[in-house]
């Protein structure tokens, strides 16, 4: 039944199944005369056997003529491209049924060729054409199916849309993001049909904005905001769709659904935050440490100024006694000879006597006063009212010393729950202070002001912060100025020390200024002893003020 | 007629001095007490017209021996002063020279002192001379 003709591995195989046994005798002259190198000519007079030939393979083409013995018209045609859709057909056919040739082209027939006008030349040449238009389809369609495996099976979203941002195909991954059974149902629609107008807006914009410019958009992560509430985020990459002439006839974008990683980087993020707050807290916990160490130290000295203090405090209490008992024998006796009608000289010797006696008799007093500065009897009196007492008591030293004083007593001031005899003892202990500091200067000047205010932490001196106030507790400030010869930086630490003494022997016990800090500090009030930087010193008072009630 | 004081304290110097100055007045008969725990006794021997007492003393309190007098009725009604050095003058005024509802004199006190709080018991209608010295009007 098959001729089989000398033929090459490279040669095409053709078959030929038509029952005119004229035209294949021809055919094969035309074959073997021209292209007999490219073509190897097989033949089969009936369909039935031309598709067991088929069957076997290795057919590069097929020339088929409509009217066999056993099969006759489209039939033949459809009969033979159902078994190997892969290969070229070209139809033959008689004059009578050439319309029906030209309908298989339709179906799928590479051409048709009329038998009675069979020209060498144009057989030849359909039959080439013929195999290489095969072949294009062949490798189109490998192409297509690769491109539909992609769409098809990737998570990624892939569509294409037209000018105006309507979806023209959009792959299976998209359709469920969109909740779609079908693909199709989404063409001709656009992201306004499926996102809120939040995500829409932009996203009609960015590819708007790709048709006018042709630049695509690459990796921008998008927001999407559904109808139903939810948000998903996008790592979307956008392009350009054109035409052979290079128009912009459309885009076409993919994007990843990247939902879950943006929620594990939100976490990051909040763990990053929770973590940067830790570490502020540790800091401020490390601030507020090492403030309350400050304080601690403060008051750390504050106890040991303090317990100095006590010690002494009892101490003094029983020299003063001890040392009282011998002066009244003495006082006793100076009493005695002075009754005795002495000479000049020797009523100088007793006055004299009597002077030093004063004089360790005062001594024993301040120890006294140093040992009771516990007891206090406060009432509200007007701080205002006290200066002016203690002023009036130094008026004469002022004068004796020519001290210009400077009164700045502010009205109104609100009482001070204050021991009136012990605050008036501390004011001229301060104005003594102030008067003997400037005995040697030409133009003395005694500064004495008093300021009602709010208590703030700056006003504390970092080395003995005051315990005693809140912020903003009503307080009122006492200052103590002079331009006197101030306190030598050595001493700035000692003037508290109890028995610390600058004065000339006989004019000072070194009590004054421990005993005046701790009466002031019995009254919740803080003293502070500074050098102006003028000169002289500024000795400030603080106390608590209460409010006057209402009437 | 002189007036009986009898002056307990154990410091011996001041005793023999004070009485010294009080008796060159002619206005005073002393009689010293050194021993506190003879304090009480001497009192009743003595009968007399005030007691200067010393508040503190080695074994015995003079609040103590001032209870035990104040305690016999024989002895009751004696004006006692106490003289403490334990106690700056000042003080004393504040009290107004009573403490406890006793005259209250410290050391060291002059003899005119010493004299003045004699004479406040004696005639109290012309009471404490010069108190108000170291103290403030009004408070």
């Amino acid at each position: 039944m098959f001729e089989a003709k000398t033929a090459t591995l490279s040669k095409k195989r053709v078959l030929l199944i038509e029952n005119h046994p004229a035209i294949s005798p021809l055919m094969d002259i035309i074959l073997s005369s021209t292209v007999g190198a490219q073509f190897h000519l097989e033949h089969a007079t009936d369909l039935m056997s031309g598709l067991e030939r088929l069957q076997i393979g290795y057919i590069d083409l097929v020339l088929v003529d409509l009217s066999l013995p056993d099969s006759e018209g489209r039939e033949t045609f459809n009969r033979v491209h159902e078994l190997v859709p892969h290969v070229p057909i070209i139809v033959l056919s008689s004059r009578d049924d050439e319309e029906l040739a030209a309908q298989t082209v339709q179906d799928g027939a590479q051409d048709y060729l009329v038998k009675e006008q069979l020209d060498p030349r144009l057989l030849l040449r359909s039959m080439r054409y013929a195999v290489k238009r095969k072949q294009a389809e062949a490798a189109l369609s490998q192409e297509r199916d690769l491109l539909h495996t992609l769409l098809n099976n990737t998570s990624d979203r892939i569509y294409f849309k037209d000018l105006k941002s309507r979806f023209l195909r959009l792959n299976p991954a998209l359709a469920a993001h969109f909740k779609l059974a079908d693909p199709q149902a989404a063409i001709g629609k656009s992201d306004f049909d499926f996102f809120t107008a939040e995500h829409a807006q932009l996203a009609y914009a960015d590819e708007q904005r790709i048709i006018k410019t042709g630049e695509p958009v690459i990796g921008i992560v998008e927001k999407e905001t559904h109808p139903d509430g939810r948000v998903t985020w996008a790592f979307t990459s956008k392009m350009p769709v054109r035409d052979k002439q290079g128009r912009v006839t459309g885009t076409f974008g993919i994007s990843r659904d990247i939902t879950e990683i943006k929620k594990y980087e939100e976490q990051l993020t909040d763990t990053n935050a929770q973590l940067r707050q830790s570490r502020e807290e540790v800091l401020k916990a490390l601030t507020d440490l090492k403030a309350a160490n400050a304080e601690l130290r403060a008051t750390q000295f504050q106890l040991i100024q303090a317990a100095k203090l006590e010690s002494i405090g009892g101490f003094a209490a029983g020299v003063a006694h001890e040392v009282k008992n011998p002066l009244q024998t003495i006082l006793m006796g100076i009493d005695y000879l002075s009754s005795t009608e002495p000479n000049e000289t020797e009523t100088a010797v007793l006055t004299d006597m009597r002077d030093a006696l004063r004089r360790a008799d005062s001594i024993a007093r301040d120890l006294l006063d140093f040992s009771r500065a516990q007891q206090l009897e406060v009432k509200p009196e007007d701080l205002n009212a006290v200066i002016e007492k203690a002023l009036g008591l130094i008026n004469y030293e002022l004068t004796r010393c020519r001290i210009t004083l400077v009164k700045n007593l502010a009205p109104f001031l609100e009482p001070v729950r204050l021991d009136w005899n012990k605050m008036q003892q501390v004011f001229i202990n301060l104005f003594m202070n102030a008067i003997h500091a400037m005995r040697s200067g030409a133009s003395g000047m005694l500064e004495v002001k008093t300021a009602p205010g709010y208590w703030c932490a700056e006003d504390s001196s970092p080395r003995a912060r005051p315990l005693q106030f809140a912020v903003g507790d009503p307080i009122v400030t006492v200052e103590v100025c002079d331009n006197g010869s101030g306190i030598p930086e050595a001493n700035l630490g000692r003037i508290f020390d109890p028995f610390f003494t600058t004065k000339p022997s006989g004019q000072g016990t070194g009590l004054g200024l421990p005993v005046s800090r701790s009466i002031v500090e019995m009254h919740s009030g803080t003293m502070d002893i500074q050098n102006r930087a003028e000169g002289g010193v500024r000795v400030q008072l603080r106390f608590r003020t209460e409010p006057t009630p209402l009437p | 007629m002189k007036k009986k004081i009898l002056l307990v304290d154990d410091e011996i110097g001041f005793t023999r001095l004070l009485k010294l100055n009080l008796e060159q007045t002619n206005q005073y008969e002393v009689r010293v007490e050194n021993w506190p725990e003879d304090a009480l006794r001497a009192a009743q021997e003595f009968q007399p017209d005030a007691i200067l007492l010393d508040v503190m003393m080695p074994r015995v309190f003079g609040g103590d021996i001032a209870a035990a007098i104040r305690a016999d009725p024989k002895l009751q009604a004696i004006p006692i002063i106490f003289l403490t050095a334990a106690v700056r003058k000042p003080r004393v005024d504040e009290h107004a020279g009573f403490i406890s509802g006793f005259p209250l004199l410290a050391k060291p006190a002059s003899t005119q002192e010493v004299i003045q709080a004699l004479e406040s018991q004696f005639n109290p209608q012309q009471p404490k001379a010069d108190h108000e010295k170291e103290t403030n009007p009004g408070h």
